[in-house]
């Protein structure tokens, strides 16, 4: 265990400088190489935002777009509006001040995303919403001319998924999935190391992905609406089910009408990864079966528990199991390297692996300032960012995917062009969405 | 040929044979099925089991998947809703087309609509199509429910369906007119195109977004299934030709006219260029990115009317011209450069860089020497990116013949493009001793130099006595890069055997204290007691240690010194030590305390060691502080140093520390003075907020992240608080509006992946239940009196009164909390509620 010192180059040559300014009178000049001086920051032309769903998770990313000096949060929306004046309330306090505008009421709030849409001022929008509602705020927004930053994972459904890839790249949006561990340095790193053969031949991806705070619980009364909270609004496109406070905000990932438990929580996350690392983010893979325990009563009914496996074209494995230190594993003929998740500390065998360095005719994975940061980049630049669309619906599928051979209990082969699953009905039916009039695609 | 076809024969006859044999039989399900006539959500649904592994054992098999659909549907009319529900999720997955007339029903019923169009959505084959027109007709349904059947429809994508949902084009009902048109627009193909086409222009609704969209869909369908080329076309020319068409709808349109007619299109893509709509504008430069339109193209069009566009267009085609590193539009871009301002000026200085032509070498040093400091900025780094190899050569001959200004950058430049090539001609220029340039030479081989380079640095250095200082920058960083400490030392021994004055030595000891190790740091102590003439050369080295030992040995040379000035050499290094050591704030003050006392009175030393107890956050060193006789030039620092300590353990000690902050508001700034005055404000007003702790840490462990820190780990703090020694005043402080909090993240140092422990004891004069109010980033553990009473392990922002819970207050109590840092923010606010205020009593745990 260490207290916190660290030992950097940087201050290494900070200290040979300031130590030796002494009496042997050694040079002041500190050059720029020295400290790794970023490139000339560019003026930035400001980017409107209006941020849907500003629950938990809405929050953080809006916090994170407030951060950007060259955002400007003007909108925030939810159909909790204890939520969404909440928000309000943090978006005009932020400008009051650091603008120093003590009645600054510059951010208007909304109970109907599709008012955000209508207005012409806004850039791009931020998509916290339970993941069943995804898909169509994403898609209107894509029509509206929105750039869109959409948490993860990119929707309930796979063709719901390929719906916003087509509406996306037709109506030519930046899209960011908000699988964050994506724009980790190390994650990256890690990745590039794989990609580039460090660890031999890659033959088996093995994800960890333990599940917490999901414990079955006992079936749930009715309960009244809470007011302010507009229930039918929150279920939109799922069906009618009662009121009960454990259906909604953070507990709604452990229901399939809404999501797909932590496998498309932090699986969007630790699966996403695998997908870099092994250089399929813009592919499938061929066959999925799996094991899950799926809670037998109770409100909850995602798996628990699970073990499963994807078989790639290359070759590969991807073998997933609900225990073990949270993340994942890339195992070649010739060494591994672990990568921890929500933190991004890296193992390998031989350690010596992460001293390597990737040299410049190898593959590089590119580095980002931040997720959040990246995705205005890409706003202003018009460039794919760290997660662009079809990577969050590739790795949303896979998701998807393995929900189905778990709740099925058999093996499944996929065919990765036609995006279906080959000779099984029954899989095929299972991974339609479920979408309650008036909601439609479009 | 045929050999393979019988034998593929049997095998599949064997396949089908065994797959009757074994297949599985049907669970019985009577019990569930009735089971689901009381069944409501959120009840045991193991009784339910044999009805899902039913539906496994039908796979592939329409005549078991019939028998079972028939079986539910038998139960439909007699199940709760909540059984209707689960029955419809295993239909949607297993419904053949003979059990449509028995869903039928339940499109009629507005509690069962939703769960009919689901199941419908799903079968096969035309039946289902055809009862959802069937009903469709019914003159009963409300709008609500025509949306539903039409939305259906459409998802079942249906050809059969195009004819009646067109009926629907002119309906009374914008609702239901766009639900028509959504559903036609999904179901796509030429017939539904050209009806909703020709209705669109008839009835001239191409201004309706529905419509817009819905034909976009059908234009795009077409064209990849390579059906219908000029409906598609007609459709993308009239949505792009129309005014009332959203920018963005255009854009697709564009698009697809670009696919349909290749480079025919460029002039639809001119016009959006120049459209003077932002967002088509960019669509269209982002189609020029595509290889059909050439660069001649492009150059004639869009690049001779680059300085009269508007300035977003002008960054999108810079960005056009560098991906695609269009060179010979580089005189635009330079004239751009010279008669632009701003983003875009900056922007396509970035862009010359980019299109890696040598020949904008020139104007961009140009830039760098003469322009103001954020264009010199981007032109160096554009140089430093620019793109291509023949640049380095560009610039070795800069170095070799530019004036001095352009030599010096020109070699700067090497360094930053990691030009290796250079390294022979930077060397020529060491040896001619070129003064313009040689301290950028040697900072070269600071950069790119390796062991191989330190014979001949060596010697330099050994030589010119006049040049010492930057030979030791460049030879230290040499020797950093290679690896072993001990290898390091003895590197720089050899070359003190050579050394045959005090000037060498001295600059062989400088190179010895940047090493910094405990190698180097014991050899510097053996010339301390061999080499007395060199000993204040030697106790500057010694300052750059970083270990306690050397503190210690430095200490007791200063108090056997008599001579003043190798004293106070020594009381320096010893104070620079103590800057970096991480020591715990009471070791620290007891080392200050010590030095105060050899300083004298030297007001250099005096604002040094104030300086360092500024930092520091207990109250015997503010007591310390006070009690101190300083001469004048020294009293603003030791009231900044009071100040500050005052400041850090103010909600701590609020009768002690209010009276100095207040006094000090007349000598602050305006901005400073108001956040004093919050601070007093928060104190005098802090009601709920739980604000006197002490704190330990940060604590990280190499590897570990935050979260497995959390998940993994118990550090001192957790296991014996009471043996932690470096528990000290957390400061506090408040937001505009009064929220009270510890920013950990300041006051620990900017420290991610770890944890810092706070603590505080609470003292109640009866038993009681109180209420904790608690935000925090990221994660926390929360112990009273070692007992875990709260923990939230996932990163988060800080949400005042986030987590909610009671503990129970008997006597005096200890609160611990350990709150983790995943990355950035890392603090806390927390409340307790429900103890008047004359019965409890908190402070800072100190053991």
């Amino acid at each position: 265990m260490n207290k916190s010192v660290s030992y950097s180059r940087r201050t290494f040559i900070k200290n040979v400088l300031m130590g030796s300014a002494g009496i042997a009178g050694v040079p002041t000049i500190i050059p720029s190489y020295v400290w790794g001086a970023d490139p000339s920051v560019l003026p930035n032309e400001r980017i409107t935002v209006a941020c849907i769903g500003v629950g938990g998770q809405g929050k953080y990313d809006m916090k994170a777009f407030l951060s950007l000096p060259e955002v400007q949060v003007i909108a925030v929306c939810d159909v909790d509006d204890n939520h969404a004046q909440e928000a309000q309330k943090i978006v005009n306090d932020f400008y009051a001040q650091k603008k120093e505008v003590p009645a600054y009421k510059g951010c208007d709030v909304y109970h109907d995303f599709r008012d955000i849409m209508a207005r012409k001022d806004i850039d791009a929008v931020m998509i916290a919403t339970p993941d069943h509602w995804h898909p169509i705020i994403s898609i209107s927004a894509a029509k509206s001319g929105k750039d869109i930053y959409c948490e993860k994972p990119l929707s309930n459904s796979i063709p719901e998924g390929k719906a916003v890839v087509e509406a996306v790249r037709k109506y030519r949006r930046v899209f960011q999935t908000g699988s964050h561990e994506r724009s980790r340095d190390n994650a990256r790193y890690a990745c590039e190391l794989v990609r580039n053969g460090r660890i031999g031949k890659l033959h088996t991806i093995r994800v960890n992905m333990p599940v917490d705070n999901h414990t079955p619980i006992p079936p749930q009364p009715e309960m009244p609406i809470p007011p302010g909270f507009d229930y039918d609004f929150w279920l939109g496109p799922a069906s009618k089910e009662p009121y009960t406070e454990k259906r909604c905000h953070f507990w709604f990932r452990y229901i399939l009408d809404y999501s797909g438990g932590e496998m498309t929580d932090r699986g969007a996350h630790i699966i996403d990864l695998g997908q870099l690392g092994n250089g399929t983010d813009h592919t499938f893979p061929i066959s999925v079966e799996g094991k899950g325990f799926f809670p037998k009563e109770g409100l909850f009914n995602t798996a628990m528990s699970y073990e499963f496996k994807f078989e790639y074209a290359n070759g590969v494995e991807l073998i997933g199991k609900s225990i073990g230190p949270r993340g994942i594993k890339f195992e070649g003929d010739k060494g591994w390297i672990f990568i921890y998740i929500h933190g991004g500390d890296l193992r390998a065998n031989p350690s010596s692996l992460l001293q390597e360095t990737i040299g410049p005719n190898e593959i590089h994975l590119g580095r980002s300032k931040g997720h959040h940061k990246n995705f205005i980049e890409c706003v202003k630049s018009r460039k794919d960012p760290m997660a662009p669309v079809e990577v969050g619906y590739h790795t949303a599928t896979m998701c998807h995917m393995a929900n189905i051979t778990m709740r099925l209990g058999r093996k499944l082969n996929w065919d990765p062009e036609k995006e279906m699953f080959i000779n099984d009905d029954e899989a095929n039916r299972m991974m339609q969405p479920s979408i309650r009039a008036p909601w439609t695609l479009g | 040929m045929k050999k393979n076809c019988l034998l593929k024969n049997i095998f599949l006859t064997f396949v089908l044979l065994t797959s009757v044999v074994f297949a599985q039989e049907i669970p019985n399900i009577k019990d569930a099925l009735d089971y689901l006539k009381t069944y409501k959500f959120g009840m045991n649904r193991e009784p339910l089991e044999p009805i899902l592994d039913a539906i496994k054992v039908t796979q592939n098999n329409p005549v078991k998947q019939e028998q079972l659909s028939r079986q539910l549907v038998g139960v439909l009319p007699h199940c709760s809703i909540d059984g209707k529900r689960f029955i419809a999720r295993q239909l949607v997955v297993i419904a053949t087309p003979s059990i449509v007339p028995a869903i039928e029903p339940l499109l009629k019923d507005r509690e069962t609509i939703d769960i009919a169009c689901r199941i419908l959505e799903q079968i096969p084959g035309k039946e289902a199509t055809q009862s959802l027109i069937k009903v469709l007709k019914e003159d009963t349904l409300s709008e609500e429910d025509i949306i539903a059947i039409i939305n259906s429809l459409g998802r079942r994508k249906d050809r059969f369906a195009v004819d009646v949902l067109s009926k629907y084009l002119n309906t009374s009902s914008s609702r239901i007119q766009n639900s028509a048109i959504t559903a036609l627009g999904c179901i796509g193909g030429k017939e539904a195109g050209s009806i909703l086409w020709n209705w669109a222009k008839s009835k001239s609704m191409i201004d309706n977004p529905e419509v817009q969209s819905a034909l976009l869909k059908i234009a795009s369908q077409l064209e990849d299934e390579k059906s219908d080329k000029n409906l598609s076309l007609e459709i993308y020319s009239a949505l792009f030709n129309n005014d009332t068409v959203a920018s963005v709808s255009k854009g697709y349109a564009l698009k697809g006219l670009v696919q349909l007619k290749g480079k025919d299109a460029f002039d639809e893509v001119w016009q959006s260029v120049n459209s003077g709509d932002r967002m088509l504008s960019l669509a269209g430069i982002d189609l020029l990115k595509d290889s059909l339109f050439t660069d001649d193209l492009i150059l004639e069009k869009c690049v001779s009317t680059l300085k009269t566009m508007s300035p977003r267009l002008q960054l999108g085609l810079l960005e056009l011209i560098a991906s695609r590193k269009i060179q010979s539009a580089t005189p635009q871009v330079l004239d751009l450069v010279e008669k632009s301002d701003g983003e875009v000026k900056i922007s396509a200085i970035q862009c010359l860089g980019r299109m890696g032509d040598t020949s904008v070498i020139e104007p961009l040093l140009n830039l760098v020497l003469n322009a103001p400091r954020e264009i010199r900025e981007t032109a160096k780094d554009a140089l430093i990116k620019l793109d291509n190899p023949d640049g380095n050569q560009y610039l070795i001959e800069k170095v070799q013949k530019g004036n001095p200004e352009v030599k010096k950058l020109s070699m700067e430049l090497l360094i930053e493009r990691r030009a290796v090539e250079a390294k022979e001609i930077v060397k020529s220029v060491i040896l001619k001793g070129d003064k313009d340039i040689l301290d950028s030479a040697l900072n070269y081989f600071g950069v790119l130099g390796n062991e191989d380079d330190l014979p001949f640095l060596f010697e330099k250095l050994l030589s010119e006595v006049e040049n010492a200082s930057t030979y030791i920058t460049s030879i230290s960083l040499i020797i950093d890069r290679t690896g072993d400490e001990g290898r390091k030392v003895s590197l720089i021994m050899e070359q003190w055997k050579k050394c045959k004055n005090d000037t060498q030595k001295k600059s062989i000891i400088s190179l010895l204290g940047n090493i910094k190790s405990p190698e180097s740091c014991a050899v510097i102590y053996e010339l301390l007691l061999t080499e007395p003439a060199l000993k204040p050369n030697i106790l500057q080295s010694m300052g750059q240690c970083e270990d306690l030992d050397t503190l210690q040995k430095i200490i007791s040379q200063i108090e056997k010194e008599t001579a003043e000035d190798v004293k106070n050499v020594g009381i320096l290094s010893a104070l620079n030590i103590l800057r970096t050591l991480n020591l715990t704030d009471r070791q620290k003050y007891d080392y200050y305390c010590g030095l105060w006392k050899m300083v004298g009175n030297n007001p250099m030393l005096q604002k040094n060691i104030l300086g360092g107890l500024a930092k520091l956050s207990l109250l015997d060193v503010l007591d310390f502080i006070e009690g101190l006789i300083v001469m004048d030039t020294v009293k603003a620092d030791w009231a900044n140093a009071r100040f500050s300590v005052a400041r850090n353990i103010s909600f701590s000690y609020p009768a002690k520390t209010i009276p100095i902050l207040e006094g000090m508001l007349p000598n602050l700034k305006e901005n400073q003075a108001k956040e004093v005055e919050n601070l007093i404000n928060g104190i005098k007003n802090k009601g709920e907020y739980l604000s006197s702790w002490s704190v330990s840490g940060p604590y990280r462990m190499e590897d570990f992240s935050a979260r497995r820190l959390f998940d993994e780990v118990s550090l001192p703090p957790e296991t014996d608080m009471s043996s932690v020694k470096d528990w000290r005043i957390l400061p506090m402080k408040v937001r505009g509006d009064g929220l009270i909090y510890a920013d950990l993240f300041e006051f620990l140092g900017g420290e991610v992946e770890c944890v810092a422990y706070v603590a505080c004891k609470i003292t109640v004069s009866e038993p009681i239940e109180a209420g904790i109010l608690l935000g925090s980033n990221d994660g926390v553990k929360v112990w009273l009196n070692g007992t875990l009473v709260h923990s939230f392990a996932e990163g988060r922002t800080m949400t005042p009164d986030e987590d909610r819970f009671r503990i129970k207050l008997q006597n005096t109590n200890v609160l611990l909390m350990a709150v983790y840092n995943q990355g950035a923010s890392w603090e806390f606010t927390l409340k307790i509620q429900g103890i008047a205020s004359d019965k409890i009593s908190i402070e800072p745990y100190i053991p």
